[in-house]
């Protein structure tokens, strides 16, 4: 059978394959497109929280008070500084040094969006996570109670807990839910990505354009960092050495895929030296995209989206550029005057 | 053969292309718009003469046989799933449907189980394809806090969950590694 002899087959083959090239199809099979990435509307709020002004201004001065913590010496915003992008730019968190596989600090930008908080996700909602950093004992290390009665003591949260909740009354239920509020409002500012995908062509340069189609082809870094904050808000092994069993310490032992797994963190806003991974191991952008290249430890439980590739150092370097466009620069807010 | 090598040269011309753009690509150190579009325009003639080539042989061979082939695939499916984690149809585990009951199936898209319009009742089987690129680990909690695990899922896997006989109430069905999916199933009987 000689070509063109078919005519019914060129033209089916050729509608396919020009289909194909307008609509764009990802190495994974799936299209994938500038729109997927494009920043919502607004800020989402639970229907049992609903996001209000006078909530997250209570939340906000909460966050900032070191009285929440048992020796008055720690605020949420000690490890979640506005000048350190919502983190602390340690290796480790503050006074873990004597804990067992500590974790980085985690920034808390966008995380309005999150359906699973903590490295594990072992906390489902941001008022469900609030109380955690308090009660921890190498953290804030104070107990809900204490926490309570010593707010109850400063007249100048009276008039804020009636703004937000119509009476002074201080609870667990209205300390988490303001500060759950004003970590809701924390967003990442536009980046150059932001404004490319609006449509401004000259937003980002033309190796960061080839770094995006590496993103979303070649590397497959889109199969786990996706949508507008560039994450899944789920859990992979990506093969790194260590002793920490992640999530899997809070699934059943049955699920051996989530044995070292911990929560695709979000691409946005990265400080440019790191640290990376949830144990700070990695300080650069090459480094780390080197380790997706290897594909990492190959135990039963890696995630079986880790999938070795290879990029040339043009394109390792293409694919960092794009990363760079994703930083809006810091967030920053003005400090609130602390109640007395 | 003599077909093969027509084929072939029709196609000289395209990989030569292709080789030249990359060529100009590689010593400029760069994917310049234009190479990008000659690239693309090149490719996608070059793979319009594959399919051709693939549509006009299957078409010329009458031994060919379409059904073997499907079922070659499902083969080789079925061994990347074996090597993975065998699901419980593979080990011989899934039990025949119960006398007067039904099997439905869910569609599993990404990250969300596809709305069904089904009544589930007990003893019903439920079956999920999972229809993305991407690996799910789905478990069923029951009303009284009990949590069954279904299989560990790879693209294009199914697994299935049985309505128990004494199932009352909502069924939340959730993954490990995307928390994101969640969906309740209400059993009333």
């Amino acid at each position: 059978m000689e070509m063109g002899t078919r005519p019914g087959h060129c033209l089916m083959g050729l509608l396919l394959v020009m289909n194909m090239a307008v609509t764009g199809i990802s190495h994974a099979g799936e299209t994938v497109s500038k729109n997927d990435f494009l920043r919502p509307e607004g800020i989402p709020s639970p229907s049992s929280n609903p996001l209000t002004e006078d909530k997250a201004n209570l939340g906000k001065a909460l966050f900032f008070d070191t009285r929440l913590s048992r020796d008055n010496n720690m605020s949420c915003a000690t490890c979640h500084a506005p000048d350190k992008r919502w983190s602390d730019g340690r290796l480790r968190p503050l006074g873990s040094e004597h804990v067992t596989n500590a974790r980085r600090t985690p920034t808390v930008l966008n995380s309005a969006w999150l359906s699973a908080f903590m490295w594990d996700g072992r906390a489902g909602s941001l008022e469900a996570q609030a109380v955690l950093p308090i009660t921890t004992p190498h953290e804030m290390n104070f107990d809900l109670p204490s926490v309570i009665a010593r707010l109850e003591s400063i007249q100048g949260y009276r008039p804020l807990f009636t703004k937000a909740f119509g009476d002074a009354a201080v609870n667990k239920k209205r300390i988490t839910e303001a500060l759950a509020s004003f970590e809701r409002t924390l967003v990442s500012n536009t980046a150059p990505f932001d404004r490319w995908v609006a449509g401004d062509e000259s937003a980002i340069s033309e190796r960061s354009k080839h770094g995006f189609k590496l993103f979303t082809g070649k590397a497959q870094c889109v199969s786990c960092h996706k949508s507008w904050r560039f994450t899944d808000d789920s859990f992979h092994d990506i093969g790194l050495l260590t002793d920490d069993f992640g999530r899997g310490a809070k699934v059943p032992p049955q699920v051996t895929l989530m044995q070292y797994a911990f929560k695709t963190p979000s691409l946005r806003d990265l400080p440019i030296n790191g640290p990376y991974m949830h144990d700070g191991s990695m300080s650069s952008l090459e480094e780390t995209i080197k380790h997706y290249e290897k594909g990492g430890l190959d135990r039963k439980s890696r995630s079986l989206e880790m999938k070795p590739f290879e990029l040339t150092d043009a394109e390792r370097l293409s694919l960092i550029e794009f990363v760079k466009t994703l930083d809006g620069g810091p967030l920053r807010v003005d400090y609130p005057k602390m109640p007395e | 053969m003599h077909k093969a090598g027509i084929k072939y040269n029709a196609m000289k011309p395209m990989f030569g292309r292709l080789w030249r753009v990359a060529i100009n690509a590689h010593k400029t150190d760069a994917l310049h718009t234009t190479n990008l579009l000659q690239l693309q325009f090149w490719m996608v003639t070059l793979m319009a003469a594959m399919l051709l080539i693939v549509c006009s042989t299957a078409h010329s061979a009458d031994s060919h046989d379409s059904v073997a082939h499907d079922v070659n695939n499902h083969d080789s499916k079925l061994e990347a799933s074996e090597k993975v984690y065998p699901s419980r149809a593979v080990q011989g585990l899934v039990e025949p449907l119960a006398a007067g009951a039904t099997l439905h199936k869910m569609a599993l898209s990404h990250h969300e189980l596809e709305a069904w319009s089904f009544v589930p009742k007990r003893k019903d089987r439920i079956e999920i394809e999972n229809r993305s690129n991407i690996t799910h680990a789905l478990y069923v909690t029951y009303p009284d806090g009990t949590v069954v695990n279904l299989e560990i899922q790879i693209p294009g896997d199914v697994v299935s969950w049985t309505v128990p006989d004494d199932a009352e109430g909502e069924y939340v069905f959730r993954c490990w590694i995307h928390p994101v999916i969640r969906a309740n199933m209400t059993i009333s009987e």
